[in-house]
C-alpha cells in the first residue's frame, strides 16, 4: 500500500485478537473514529475515546493501541506523521490507568485510604488491643508474664556472662519484710486484682518494669538511688498501676497490631514508623500510670514528694551521664521527666510507710551482699 | 532437543479443538533473535518517579509503581520484531494484596498466641512450633509464586495473544516441599532436583493462547553440572578461608586480597553454573513448533553482578558520607560537642525512609534491567514462525494480582 501524505490516514498493521497473523490494514482518523481498513472492503471502526495505548510511546518504537475493554485487537503503526496526529489531536489517549481522571481518583483513593489507615491506627487498633487485653485468660496472662520475667533474667544472665555474680538478687529476712510491709500498705488501701511478686536483677540501670499477671522486675540500681520507702513505694504503686490497666498486655496488642498494619501497607518498609506511634501510646500510658500512683498513694497515706525527688534524682543522673534532653519527648516511651516530678510534687500526698530502718537498709543493699 | 512429556491433563477439553495449525510444507528452520530495547536512563528516571510517589503515599503506590515498570520491561522485549505487551493494572495488585492481607490477620494471631505460650528454654518446643510454622509457610508462599505467574502470564500477551499457566498451585507447592526436604537433607547437593522439578511443572503448563509451552529438562544433567560446581564452591571457600585465618593476623592486607580474590572466584563459579542452567533450561524449552536457545555466558552475567555489588558499596558509601557531613554540619553549627540529637534522629529516620526506594532506583537499572537483556538477548527462536497460527482461546483468568506472593514480598518486577 502506498503511503499517503494525508496526515489523517497512515498504514498500521492489524491482529485481530484471535490469531497472531498480521493484517496489513490502511487506517484513517474520522470524526473521533479510528477507521482499519482491512481487506475485501471490510473495515472496523473504533472510537478514539475508548481505545487505550499499550504502553507509552518511546523513542522511535511504534505506537500501539487496543480497546479499552480488551478483545485481544491490536493496531501497530510506525512512528510518522500519522502517529504525531493522532496523539496531538487526542492528547487523552493514554495508557491504561493513565487518564488524569484515573490519575485523579487514584489519588484521592490513596489518600482516603492513607486516612482510613490513620484512623486505624489512632482509634482501631488501641481500642482492639483494649479489648484484647479484657477478654484474655487470666491464667495466659500470669503465665506469660513468668516467661517473661526469665526472658529478661536470661538476656541479663547473658550480658553478665563473664561475672561470676547472680543477676537474680534474692533479698535477705528483714529486706523481705520490708518489701512485704510497702506492698501490704499499697494493696490493703487499693481494690487490687493481681497477686505481686517483685524479682530484684542486678543492674546498674535505674528502673523497674511492670509485667502482665502480677510481676514486678527493680533493677539493683534503683533501689539504691530510693533514699526513702517512700520513693520505693511511689515506684511501686506506679508499676501496680500498669498492671491493674493491663498496659503490658495491651502494649503488646498494640505493638504487633500496628506492626503487622504498617509492615502490610507500607510493603515491608524498614522505616520504625510504628515506634512513633508506640512511644505516643506508651507515654499515654506512663501518664495515666502516673495518676494511678498519685491515687493509690493518697489512700494509702504515703508521700509523694520522694517519688518526686526520686526521679529528679533519676533526671540529675541522666544530665551527667550526657543523655538527659537528647531525645526529643516525641521519640521517648516516657513522658518528660520534669512534667512527672511537679505533678508529684503538687499533689502534697503526706504520709510514711511503717518499716523499721534497719529493713530498709536491706532493701536498699540487696544486691550489694 | 525436547522432549514432549508434558502432563497436561488438566487443560480444559475446550481448548482442544484449537489445535495449532502447522504448515504442511518442511519446515523451513529460521533463526529469530529475541531482543531487549529498554534503557538504563528511560528506566532509571520511570524508578525515580516511582520512588518519589511510593514515599508520598506511605508504600501503597507500589502496586502502580510495579504495573509501571513491568509495561515498559514487557514492551522492550520483543519477538520477531513485536514487543510483548502487559495488560495487568495497578488495581488488580492492591485489590489482591487487601484480600490476602484481610484474611492474613488470624494467621498472624495463632503465630503470635503460639509463640507466646511456649516458656524460655524449652527447645523441643520450639522447635516444633518452627515446623509447624514454617512447612505451612514455605507450602503457602510457593502457592504464592505460583499464582503471581499465573497472574503475570494471563496480563502477558503477544501480538493480542495472552498468555496462560494452567495446572495447580497446590500440586507446585507439594512439589517445592519435596524437593526442598531433598535439598535440605544433601545439604544443597540436590538443588538441581528442585529447579528442574518446579520449572518442569510451570513450563509444561504455560501456554501461548492455543500453544503449548513443553519442558524437557532432566535431573541428571543439572546435577552432574551442579555437584562439579558445588565441590569447587566448597574447596573454594576452604581454602579462602584457611588462608584468610591464617594470615589475617600476619598480614592482613594480603588476607583481605585472598579473601576478595576467593569470593570473586566463588561468585564467578556461581554464575558458570547459573549461565548453564540457563541455556539448559532455555534449549529443552519449546512453543509449538518454536524451539528455543539461549548463548548466555557467565562473563555476562558476573559482570552484572560485580556491577550492582560496587553500585552498592558506592551508593551505601554516598549516604553514610551525606550523613555524616549533615550530622558534622549540625555539631559545627550548634557550638557543642554533641550534636542536636533531634535533628540527628529525624535524619535517621528519614535515612531509613528513603532507603528502601533509593535501593530502587540503584537496582532497576544497575541490576534487575541488564539482568533481563542479558537472558532475553540471549535467546534464538528456531522455527518458521511465519507459518505458526496461535489462536486466542477464551478463558475465565484471575481478576485480582499477586496478593499472596505480595504480602510474602515475592512479587519480584
Amino acid at each position: 500500500m502506498a503511503e499517503s501524505d494525508d496526515p489523517m490516514q497512515g498504514q498500521a498493521r492489524f491482529f485481530d485478537g484471535l490469531s497472531i497473523t498480521s493484517h496489513h490494514v490502511a487506517v484513517t482518523i474520522a470524526d473521533r473514529h479510528l477507521i482499519v481498513e482491512l481487506d475485501d472492503d471490510r473495515r472496523r471502526s473504533y472510537q478514539i475515546d475508548n481505545l487505550v495505548l499499550c504502553e507509552k510511546p518511546t523513542g522511535m518504537q511504534p505506537v500501539r493501541l487496543r480497546p479499552h475493554t480488551d478483545d485481544g485487537a491490536r493496531i501497530v503503526i510506525d512512528k510518522g506523521p500519522f502517529t504525531d496526529t493522532l496523539i496531538r489531536q487526542f492528547p487523552k489517549l493514554t495508557v491504561a490507568e493513565g487518564s488524569s481522571k484515573f490519575r485523579a481518583l487514584l489519588i484521592g483513593g490513596i489518600s482516603a485510604l492513607v486516612a482510613c489507615i490513620g484512623l486505624l491506627v489512632w482509634f482501631g487498633v488501641p481500642i482492639t488491643a483494649e479489648l484484647l487485653s479484657n477478654v484474655y485468660p487470666r491464667d495466659s496472662e500470669i503465665r506469660l508474664g513468668e516467661i517473661a520475667r526469665d526472658q529478661i533474667i536470661s538476656a541479663f544472665a547473658l550480658e553478665n556472662e563473664e561475672n561470676d555474680e547472680e543477676v537474680v538478687c534474692v533479698p535477705n529476712a528483714d529486706a523481705m519484710r520490708g518489701l512485704d510491709q510497702i506492698m501490704h500498705q499499697l494493696i490493703k488501701s487499693g481494690d487490687l486484682d493481681y497477686t505481686y511478686e517483685i524479682t530484684v536483677i542486678r543492674s546498674d540501670m535505674a528502673n523497674a518494669i511492670a509485667l502482665p499477671g502480677g510481676q514486678i522486675v527493680l533493677f539493683s540500681d534503683l533501689l539504691q538511688m530510693a533514699t526513702s520507702p517512700e520513693g520505693l513505694a511511689g515506684v511501686l504503686a506506679h508499676e501496680i498501676g500498669h498492671t491493674e490497666m493491663h498496659h503490658g498486655l495491651r502494649k503488646m496488642f498494640y505493638g504487633i497490631g500496628l506492626g503487622q498494619l504498617i509492615w502490610l501497607f507500607g510493603g515491608g518498609l524498614d522505616a520504625p514508623i510504628d515506634l512513633l506511634f508506640q512511644h505516643s501510646y506508651s507515654r499515654q500510658m506512663e501518664h495515666d500510670a502516673d495518676l494511678y500512683a498519685l491515687d493509690l498513694l493518697g489512700k494509702a497515706k504515703v508521700t509523694s514528694h520522694d517519688l518526686a525527688a526520686l526521679l529528679e534524682k533519676m533526671s540529675r543522673q541522666r544530665t551527667r551521664n550526657g543523655l538527659q534532653n537528647t531525645i526529643p519527648e516525641f521519640l521517648s516511651s516516657h513522658p518528660d521527666t520534669d512534667g512527672r516530678s511537679a505533678l508529684f510534687k503538687e499533689a502534697r500526698l503526706t504520709g510514711k510507710v511503717d518499716i523499721p530502718y534497719a529493713d530498709w537498709l536491706a532493701i536498699e543493699n540487696i544486691c550489694r551482699f | 532437543m525436547t522432549n514432549r512429556d508434558n502432563d497436561q491433563s488438566d487443560v480444559p477439553e475446550a481448548e482442544d479443538h484449537n489445535e495449532v495449525v502447522f504448515s504442511e510444507t518442511p519446515l523451513d528452520q529460521t533463526h529469530h533473535k529475541l531482543e531487549y530495547t529498554g534503557t538504563w536512563n528511560k528506566i532509571m528516571a520511570l524508578a525515580m518517579w516511582n520512588a518519589l510517589w511510593t514515599i508520598l503515599t506511605l508504600g501503597i503506590f507500589r502496586f502502580w509503581a510495579k504495573t509501571r515498570v513491568r509495561r515498559y520491561v514487557w514492551s522492550h522485549t520483543r519477538i520477531d520484531g513485536d514487543g510483548l505487551e502487559y495488560t495487568g493494572r495497578g488495581l488488580e495488585l492492591f485489590l489482591g494484596f487487601v484480600i490476602v492481607a484481610l484474611c492474613a490477620g488470624p494467621f498472624i494471631a495463632l503465630f503470635v498466641y503460639a509463640r507466646m505460650q511456649v516458656p524460655v528454654g524449652n527447645v523441643g518446643i520450639n522447635f516444633a512450633i518452627d515446623l509447624a510454622i514454617w512447612i505451612p509457610l514455605i507450602f503457602l508462599m510457593h502457592i504464592a509464586m505460583y499464582r503471581a505467574q499465573r497472574y503475570r502470564l494471563s496480563r502477558t500477551s503477544w501480538r493480542g495473544i495472552r498468555g496462560h499457566l494452567g495446572g495447580s498451585s497446590l500440586k507446585y507447592a507439594g512439589n517445592a516441599l519435596v524437593s526442598l526436604f531433598f535439598t535440605g537433607l544433601t545439604l544443597g547437593i540436590c538443588k538441581p532436583y528442585y529447579d528442574i522439578e518446579l520449572m518442569k511443572y510451570e513450563r509444561n503448563h504455560t501456554m501461548l493462547g492455543d500453544a503449548k509451552m513443553a519442558f524437557g529438562g532432566m535431573f541428571t544433567p543439572a546435577f552432574k553440572k551442579w555437584l562439579v560446581i558445588w565441590f569447587i564452591l566448597l574447596l573454594t571457600y576452604l581454602v579462602t578461608f584457611g588462608l584468610f585465618v591464617a594470615l589475617v593476623k600476619v598480614l592482613l592486607p594480603l588476607a583481605i586480597v585472598i579473601g576478595l580474590v576467593g569470593a570473586g572466584f566463588g561468585a564467578y563459579q556461581f554464575a558458570r553454573y547459573q549461565a548453564w542452567f540457563f541455556r539448559y533450561t532455555t534449549g529443552e524449552t519449546s512453543l509449538g513448533n518454536l524451539a528455543f536457545s539461549s548463548e548466555l555466558t557467565p562473563k555476562k552475567l558476573f559482570k552484572i553482578y560485580a556491577v550492582l555489588l560496587i553500585s552498592l558499596v558506592v551508593l551505601f558509601a554516598l549516604i553514610v558520607m551525606i550523613f555524616s557531613m549533615v550530622i558534622g554540619a549540625s555539631i559545627a553549627a550548634s557550638g557543642n560537642a554533641g550534636p542536636n540529637m533531634p535533628f540527628v534522629f529525624a535524619m535517621t529516620f528519614l535515612f531509613l525512609v528513603l532507603l528502601g526506594p533509593v535501593q530502587q532506583i540503584v537496582l532497576l537499572p544497575m541490576f534487575v534491567q541488564p539482568l533481563i537483556a542479558a537472558k532475553v538477548s540471549s535467546i534464538t527462536m528456531t522455527g518458521e514462525i511465519d507459518r505458526f497460527t496461535v489462536q486466542q482461546v477464551a478463558r475465565s483468568e484471575p481478576k485480582t494480582g499477586e496478593g499472596l506472593a505480595e504480602a510474602f514480598d515475592l512479587g519480584g518486577i
